[in-house]
């Protein structure tokens, strides 16, 4: 089969996936209130934090928000990767997919990509609006823009790489939903979700996420 | 008594049935715990406090929230699953039986899991009232009210499928807020979240009151922990059966071991 083809079978996937997630707007609504309290409590809390600088550790309030509205929009744009996986291959479902004429993991990355291509931009549209009524929009230049979606993109797919692995761990053991809560505290601790790894104290942390 | 016993009972002996995944669920949730505390640690080493909370309020905040998850958790696991199983027509097997239909429902699943949040929950407790020098008791009463609050909050949320169906994503998610907004120090709500904290999403009964009185002792407040506790499950109570008269069954033939 050639190139093209292959292409084509796969972009369908991503977009019946993302049609699919569209279709669930009650699911979609109640993340965005989720997002929406989370901005709230931690724009709260940089407020408490502020220093007479106005920074926190030469960050603004501003900066700080906007820096967690771009990562929560990424980590809440969850797709159903790992449900999907585990349950297939829990429930031995993954035997008859692997007969199909297509790559399993490819099938899952394209599916993948339509999910978090709607979630994400659904997400920033709602945290952004929030963010900019608690404290305003950031100054953006057109390069910005471009660096931020490009790393947004390869973000997203070592992201898919580590819950495809994770998932998988399902051969093996009987849950692999406990490695997720690990991976998840993994991200919230040293992938800096909340604030910039910058802020991490010098002397031993910084070396171990790698900055 | 002897009946709530023997549903525990059946619930520790089906979890029982898969020891291994047991364990490691236990083990991981409270790995998953630890790892929360390292969040604080990060924003105490850039100030001494926020808004007047230093790491032992910290510590005393996670134990009430999960400590009284876990409460809620392990003995009343369906507390988050009830708009699921209202929405699906499946209560028709409680509404059969001569028992109390929501504390049977509540009681009938058990989250083994939050096993590790209750051993989290305890110790985080311990650490917190050694620091401050406050009551181990007082601690874990507050830890009992946290977690009947939780309840009480996720029935409120949870039957509003008896009016609109299917509304699992915004019960879950209002339950969560809460669960949440009580994993912040209370002193970052001001003004109206303050309100929002207390009134809408009730987390500052849960642990925001309950860390500033294991700090400063005021007996008022525990009256007014108590009050909120009985409001809300008087709120609970009637909005679950003024919905179960609209219930619809599912019709479904279903088996329960």
């Amino acid at each position: 089969m050639n190139w093209h083809k292959k292409w084509r079978k796969y972009s369908a996937v991503t977009l019946t996936a993302a049609q699919s997630r569209l279709a669930y707007w009650q699911e979609m609504g109640a993340r965005t209130f989720f997002f929406a309290t989370i901005l709230f409590t931690f724009s709260g809390l940089w407020g408490r934090m502020i220093g007479a600088d106005s920074t926190v550790a030469g960050y603004s309030q501003q900066q700080l928000v906007w820096y967690l509205t771009l990562t929560e929009a990424i980590t809440l744009s969850a797709t159903s990767l790992l449900q999907e996986v585990e349950q297939d291959v829990k429930t031995g479902q993954i035997g008859y997919l692997l007969a199909k004429p297509l790559n399993y993991l490819l099938y899952q990355a394209a599916y993948y990509t339509g999910e978090m291509a709607v979630a994400f931009s659904l997400n920033l549209l709602a945290g952004g609006l929030v963010a900019w009524a608690l404290v305003g929009l950031p100054p953006i230049t057109p390069s910005s823009l471009v660096q931020t979606l490009v790393l947004v993109a390869l973000g997203a797919a070592v992201r898919f790489c580590l819950l495809a692995a994770i998932a998988l761990l399902s051969f093996f053991v009987e849950e692999c939903r406990p490695f997720y809560w690990i991976y998840s505290k993994l991200i919230f601790t040293m992938g800096g979700l909340f604030i910039p790894i910058d802020l991490y104290p010098q002397r031993w942390l910084k070396p171990c996420v790698g900055c | 008594m002897r009946w709530l016993l023997a549903q525990w009972s059946i619930n520790l002996a089906s979890a029982m049935a898969y020891r291994i995944s047991f364990l490691t669920q236990v083990v991981f949730m409270l790995l998953n715990d630890i790892f929360l505390l390292f969040f604080w640690w990060i924003i105490l080493q850039l100030v001494p406090d926020i808004g007047g909370w230093g790491m032992a309020d910290i510590w005393l905040m996670y134990g009430l929230a999960a400590g009284g998850f876990s409460l809620v958790a392990i003995f009343a696991g369906n507390f988050n699953r009830l708009s699921t199983l209202i929405a699906e027509g499946q209560l028709d097997y409680y509404l059969a039986l001569p028992k109390n239909v929501l504390l049977h429902v509540l009681v009938s699943n058990t989250s083994f899991s939050a096993v590790g949040d209750l051993i989290f929950g305890l110790v985080m407790g311990a650490m917190g009232c050694r620091a401050h020098g406050a009551s181990y008791l007082l601690f874990l009463f507050f830890m009992l009210t946290a977690g009947s609050l939780l309840c009480a909050f996720s029935v409120i949320t949870n039957s509003l499928a008896f009016f609109i169906g299917r509304s699992e994503a915004i019960s879950q998610q209002l339950t969560q807020a809460m669960t949440s907004f009580s994993m912040y120090p209370g002193t970052i709500f001001q003004g109206a979240a303050r309100f929002i904290v207390l009134f809408l999403l009730p987390a500052g009964f849960m642990t925001h009151i309950p860390v500033e009185t294991l700090r400063h002792f005021d007996r008022a407040n525990i009256w007014i922990v108590l009050a909120a506790n009985l409001v809300l499950w008087l709120l609970a109570i009637l909005l679950f059966y003024a919905g179960l008269r609209r219930y619809e069954s599912g019709n479904q033939v279903t088996l329960r071991g």
